[in-house]
């Protein structure tokens, strides 16, 4: 188990220097000068030339980019432009409430996704498969910005039940605090629902015509041991993928819902500053967000080879 | 049903035995209805829109659906239908491009990666690279990064799903591979190239379908998305997304503005969706869970 943990990590690091080489690129393709499309039409030359220094990019693209892995190394991302702060102390103000919206978001997904899909799949084929399909690809299909605006519509102007927006830190006062992220959390978790339910139904399905199934059958276990124990286990293995696939979707969801329901969290920091073309707070947020989404991959295969012990010797 | 499946064995072959199973597909079949409807109103954009979608009449502004307007009026008292069928031409447009470009540029990194060994580890670790970050993030920052316009969302969102569609091609790449009749052919002293067009990308192509379909209605969501915060192709020429950002500001008072265009979106990737199943199941019924 070491030595496979040990493997996958030497795996991950030329994808972590490659994501960081890409990170650093890609506010790089601005065509033209982009110290002047920071500074914007009405600054002088000598704003202009300030900006240059001060963002670096009066020195050539290999020095500014082996200074900015120094620091990055060091833990520095650099100052924003636009925000009086760092890099990192403005992704570190916004975690908590993204980590808030994701968590929640990812709890609805699995309470819901879960139950529907193996209950799909125990009534293959019936109007109640039919339903849950159903649900589940319209989950797939509806634009979460969108779902998000109509929510607002129907529960915050019609029938004034939750705020149209904004934050309430869970320390201030708990309720407010759900109140605030009930709807955000819905609208990012519907698309997840929709993709949970149907994978698990199509693993539960596959799970249930195996030789172990019908053997546990053919003993004499009880219906409830047979698929609570023998078959769920078995399901397990790609659900516990597809949550850790959902943590990127749920942090590209976060850049509009945040946005629609004005909520202080990481989505909307990359939002505004890449309309504010703040490129440190840009790379910094890129760089940070792949980094963790490659170390939880890598959670997920170290969770999959500690549950399925196939996936060790596999290959 | 029933009497064609016992006069089967003795009818003749039938011509296109795939496409007959497709449209006996239930769920195809109404996929292909909503998709088709939505490519109709693109095509037909201009038969179809009741008014010059840029035609503002502030006398006009913020009409409910009905009389005079179908789907109401807007905030400049431009009519809502007619921006939402041209907003059609170019979501559906912008989204079949980056089904174009990345279904070339995926198959030839995809082949490539799967064929030649060597070619395997850089090509496959740097698409890792891009599947790190969060598809709709990097597409974003990337457009903005180039600037708002069509073609710029067409060059992000295809950065962002050729990897996907590469890593598609590439397995079934591997396993084509090792069959039998790619050794022969190479042992006949065909070439690489001859071996991958006759043999190898043919084998590959019924997962790579399935996959752009799918890929499809992403680009669309996703389109919608960069145009809703802005860095997809600008007002006031209408995208479904820059509509639902344009009505997103009046959703207390009018809100048909951003109501029609998230449904057309939804009815689309729908139908997508609904088509790419039906392929799946026709085509690759092997491949039963479907990839993020």
């Amino acid at each position: 188990m070491l030595r496979f943990a040990a493997t996958r990590l030497v795996a991950a690091l030329p994808v972590l220097l490659l994501v960081s080489l890409v990170s650093f690129s890609v506010m790089h393709l601005i065509p033209g000068d982009p110290a002047a499309m920071i500074a914007g039409p009405a600054a002088t030359n000598q704003e202009i030339e300030a900006i240059r220094h001060a963002l670096g990019l009066d020195r050539p693209f290999l020095e500014r980019l082996a200074a900015w892995y120094w620091h990055v190394l060091q833990g520095d991302f650099g100052r924003s432009i636009l925000l009086n702060t760092t890099v990192w102390q403005a992704i570190v103000d916004r975690l908590p409430v993204t980590f808030s919206l994701s968590v929640l978001a990812l709890l609805m997904t699995v309470a819901v996704g879960v139950p529907a899909g193996v209950l799909a799949a125990l009534r293959a084929n019936t109007t109640v498969d039919a339903a849950v399909t159903a649900m589940a690809l319209l989950g797939v299909s509806v634009p979460s910005f969108w779902l998000a605006l109509m929510l607002i519509v129907l529960f915050a102007v019609v029938l004034e039940w939750l705020p149209t927006g904004g934050y309430v830190p869970f320390a201030e006062s708990p309720r407010d605090w759900f109140r605030s992220l009930l709807m955000p959390s819905v609208s990012l978790a519907l698309l997840q629902i929709g993709l949970l339910a149907r994978i698990t139904r199509a693993t539960m399905l596959e799970v249930l015509q195996q030789d172990y199934v019908r053997t546990a059958r053919a003993k004499g276990l009880p219906r409830a041991m047979v698929i609570g124990k023998h078959a769920l286990k078995n399901v397990m293995v790609p659900v516990i993928t597809v949550i850790g696939i959902s943590f990127g979707l749920l942090l590209s969801g976060s850049i509009v819902i945040e946005t629609v329901y004005s909520l202080p969290g990481i989505g909307r920091l990359l939002a505004t500053s890449i309309f504010g073309r703040d490129y440190p707070v840009i790379q910094g947020t890129l760089l940070l967000t792949a980094t963790m989404l490659v170390l939880l991959n890598l959670v997920v295969d170290l969770l999959y080879a500690a549950i399925d012990p196939r996936v060790r010797y596999g290959r | 049903m029933a009497a064609e499946a016992a006069a089967a064995p003795l009818a003749p072959p039938r011509r296109f035995p795939t496409l007959r199973r497709l449209f006996r597909h239930r769920l195809f079949l109404i996929g292909f209805v909503l998709f088709g409807a939505m490519v109709v109103l693109a095509v037909g954009a201009d038969l179809i829109a009741p008014h010059p979608p840029q035609r503002m009449q502030f006398r006009m502004r913020f009409r409910p659906p009905g009389e005079g307007f179908l789907l109401g009026s807007d905030n400049f008292g431009r009519d809502i239908l007619s921006r939402l069928v041209f907003g059609a031409r170019l979501s559906l447009g912008i989204g079949f491009a980056v089904v174009l470009v990345t279904g070339i540029a995926g198959t030839i990194i995809g082949l490539a990666a799967g064929y030649f060994r060597r070619l395997d580890e850089p090509l496959m670790r740097a698409m890792d690279a891009l599947m790190a970050f969060p598809a709709v993030m990097l597409a974003l920052a990337i457009a903005a990064a180039l600037g708002p316009s069509a073609v710029n969302a067409v060059i992000a969102l295809s950065v962002v799903y050729i990897p996907r569609t590469a890593r598609i091609v590439r397995a079934s790449v591997l396993v084509v591979r090792e069959m039998e009749y790619v050794q022969a052919a190479f042992a006949f002293g065909r070439r690489h190239l001859w071996i991958l067009w006759r043999h190898v990308l043919p084998n590959s192509l019924a997962p790579l379908i399935v996959q752009l379909t799918f890929i499809f209605a992403y680009a669309v969501l996703a389109e919608s998305i960069l145009s809703f915060l802005g860095v997809g192709p600008p007002p006031p020429t209408p995208t479904w997304g820059n509509m639902i950002a344009e009505g997103k500001d009046y959703i207390r008072e009018a809100w048909w503005i951003a109501m029609w265009p998230g449904l057309a979106i939804c009815v689309t990737v729908l139908g997508l969706n609904l088509l790419g199943d039906g392929l799946r199941d026709v085509l690759d019924p092997r491949l039963k869970v479907q990839q993020g």
